[in-house]
């Protein structure tokens, strides 16, 4: 581990993924931003870039009067006004730092982002990226139905009794409906569910969509139970949040009652989980270093992140971190 | 050594004709030729005339012949080279300006300053020691400490293109109608930059404004401004709206109001969408009474989502407890003071960690 105030040295090292927590109601495109205006903060505030130097050539005539006939020069070197802080405007700006994301949470959804910074945005346009499979904890409250999906918000649609609901009925609901995504997978794979295709996918684990058309629900059962309010617990692909909303109220009509969103919580991508996320109290750039370490490490240790091999993917040492893995395959 | 505004690089070019003629973009027979035309064609209009040369310009020109050498003549190279052009920023003139380079050394942010409408345009056509300086001992007269000059004129360099007279009368205006300390002159210039650049009667019409809307006298109206100058140059429409949100839609009373206004004036700046949200948490979801809101208005300026993560921090501990009356009472102050960290540790008597971690439940 090394100590540096050189923003220049940290700037070469602030690439790579970043595991992030997203706090609800913030758009994904606010977390991005503010992510980018932090690092150009703690950047701008260590030892930036001095001004380059500007040679003058300076006529001693200036001061000397008319009648003296020696024409001198002095060669002056000073910092380069043009180059000063004050002219330009700071070292590092947000414009300059790329940031892709792996997929989107919604306004209200809270959970793992998983962002990519600078030379990270080509990791992360990886499919394999996009095709680790998502855990979510989705908040049911039953009793009323709004027209925005969520508890809190918009017009109640519908109100109704929720006593009669056992705890086996919604395992049942949740049951029949990954039963069903399970059929759909394979059309969304292209396969037919009896082929031999269909048969060999099956055999490398979940069935992923070749498009990022179809939810697909691989698991959904239940978490928590305490009337009026549930939690169940999804493993998706290809989810939004809008999907969720009337998934929860399907849900309620399914259960004869009424159901809204209370939260949406993105716990599990791949092999990274919530201890392995920044909370936004951290998104510093010191804390983003760090976990962009522990990313790359988690990274290397899933085996479902596989590289496309042609390219290759350069870390600071110049070495192809996927180096192991292409030896393996 | 030639100033060289943007505006007089121009007309230097074609004012010294000397050098024009020196140039590698002119030859003499060129130079000749317009002499010519000038004399022959009176109602054509010649380079001179646009660009201004009167025949004044022209004495200084002794030189007949422009092929004669030069050498053994104190001529000063140092300055030569192509003319500066069109730019978008300051930074391909701030070399060879030291008008530019004065203001740099002051502390100005150019690279804010450059992207001011219309300001570029009239600061290339001032001099440091010509006009600039009038107007900073101006401002240190007045009492801006030296250090703060440059955060001043970042913020408003429109300062610098008002007449020292008018800006006279309007110090003059502060000082003996409004009846300000001279003391005073420093805060409200220093907080409010844009302050000097209203005239009177917008200033008059705004004290009107402020003392009939709050029903304020006017020492009353010094304290506000004291308090935050910037309330008083904000535009009225916003400071309306929000008033009308305080009275109408939240439900304080007028003296709620008047003891907000002069404990945190800063309120009546917010957006009004988010003044609305900010009190329908604090006062529909947290149940906190008109009058602790009133007593701690500090709580109306913290954002929404810091006042959620820290009360749902709280209540996951137990110590969500705002009513003074009961033990283990948390005012609003203390729930918007501070960073997290602090929060977290004077507070919420736990670590930084741990509210970090519960931010991950959230």
């Amino acid at each position: 581990m090394k100590l540096t105030r050189d923003a220049s040295l940290v700037w070469k090292h602030l690439t790579g993924i970043v595991c992030l927590y997203k706090p609800p109601r913030k758009s994904v495109a606010v977390v991005k931003h503010t992510i980018k205006s932090h690092l150009c903060r703690d950047l701008n505030q260590m030892k930036v870039r001095p001004p380059t130097p500007y040679i003058m050539i300076e006529s001693e005539l200036k001061d000397v009067p008319a009648e003296k006939t020696k024409s001198k020069s002095v060669i002056k070197v000073i910092p380069s006004y043009a180059d000063n802080v004050l002219v330009t405007g700071p070292r590092y700006v947000t414009e300059e730092i790329r940031g892709r994301m792996v997929h989107e949470l919604g306004y209200r959804s809270s959970g793992l982002l998983l962002l990519g910074i600078n030379g990270g945005c080509n990791e992360v346009k990886n499919k394999t990226f996009h095709q680790l499979v998502r855990c979510y904890q989705v908040g049911v409250r039953l009793g009323l139905e709004t027209d925005s999906g969520w508890f809190d918000e918009g017009r109640g649609k519908a109100k109704a009794s929720f006593k009669h609901v056992p705890p086996h009925a919604v395992t049942t609901v949740l049951a029949s409906m990954q039963a069903a995504h399970t059929k759909c997978a394979f059309d969304l794979a292209g396969v037919l569910p009896d082929s031999q295709e269909a048969y060999e996918l099956a055999l490398q684990g979940a069935i992923k969509p070749k498009t990022t058309g179809g939810c697909v629900i691989y698991s959904a059962r239940l978490l928590d139970f305490r009337l009026p309010d549930f939690t169940i617990e999804l493993h998706t692909l290809n989810e939004t949040e809008d999907y969720f909303l009337s998934m929860v109220e399907l849900l309620g009509i399914k259960l004869r009652s009424a159901a809204t969103t209370t939260s949406i919580k993105c716990v599990q991508i791949g092999n990274f989980g919530v201890e392995h996320a920044l909370s936004s109290a951290d998104w510093d750039l010191q804390h983003i270093l760090k976990n962009m370490k522990l990313c790359s490490k988690l990274v290397k240790e899933n085996s479902d992140i596989v590289p496309n091999l042609d390219e290759e993917r350069l870390d600071v040492t110049g070495r192809n971190i996927y180096q192991d893995k292409a030896a393996n395959n | 050594m030639i100033s060289w505004s943007r505006f007089a690089v121009i007309s230097a070019i074609t004012r010294n004709l000397r050098a024009m003629q020196r140039s590698r973009f002119y030859s003499s027979s060129e130079t000749k030729e317009i002499r010519l035309v000038q004399t022959s064609v009176q109602n054509k209009r010649s380079i001179e005339e646009i660009a201004g040369i009167t025949d004044k310009d022209l004495e200084n020109d002794e030189e007949q012949n422009v092929l004669a050498p030069k050498l053994g003549k104190n001529v000063d190279f140092s300055d030569y080279g192509p003319p500066l052009g069109r730019t978008q920023t300051f930074a391909a003139y701030v070399n060879r300006s030291p008008t530019l380079q004065k203001l740099v050394d002051l502390g100005v942010d150019l690279s804010v300053v450059e992207k001011k409408e219309g300001v570029p345009e009239k600061l290339l056509q001032l001099d440091f020691d010509k006009h600039i300086t009038k107007h900073i001992l101006f401002l240190t007269d007045v009492g801006v400490p030296a250090g703060d000059i440059g955060l001043l004129l970042t913020r408003n360099p429109a300062i610098l293109f008002e007449d020292l007279e008018i800006l006279q009368q309007r110090i003059k205006y502060l000082l003996e109608t409004l009846g300000f300390e001279f003391t005073d002159l420093q805060r409200i210039i220093c907080a409010n930059p844009k302050w000097l650049c209203t005239s009177i009667d917008d200033l008059r019409k705004r004290v009107d404004f402020f003392q009939r809307e709050f029903k304020l006298s006017l020492p009353l109206f010094r304290k506000l401004t004291l308090t935050y100058p910037r309330l008083i140059t904000y535009k009225l429409h916003y400071i309306r709206a929000n008033t009308f949100s305080i009275i109408v839609e939240m439900g304080f009373t007028r003296s709620e109001l008047g003891s907000m206004l002069m404990f945190k004036p800063r309120i009546w700046t917010l957006d009004n969408k988010d003044l609305v949200e900010r009190f329908n948490f604090l006062h529909n979801s947290l149940k906190i009474p008109h009058r602790l809101i009133a007593q701690q208005p500090h709580c109306l300026l913290a954002r929404v989502s810091h006042l959620r993560q820290r009360h749902f921090f709280l209540h996951s501990l137990g110590k969500a407890q705002y009513d003074p009356a009961l033990p283990n009472y948390v005012s609003l102050l203390a729930l918007v003071t501070g960073s997290g960290a602090e929060f977290a540790s004077n507070v919420a008597g736990t670590s930084a960690e741990s509210f970090s971690n519960f931010l991950k439940t959230m």
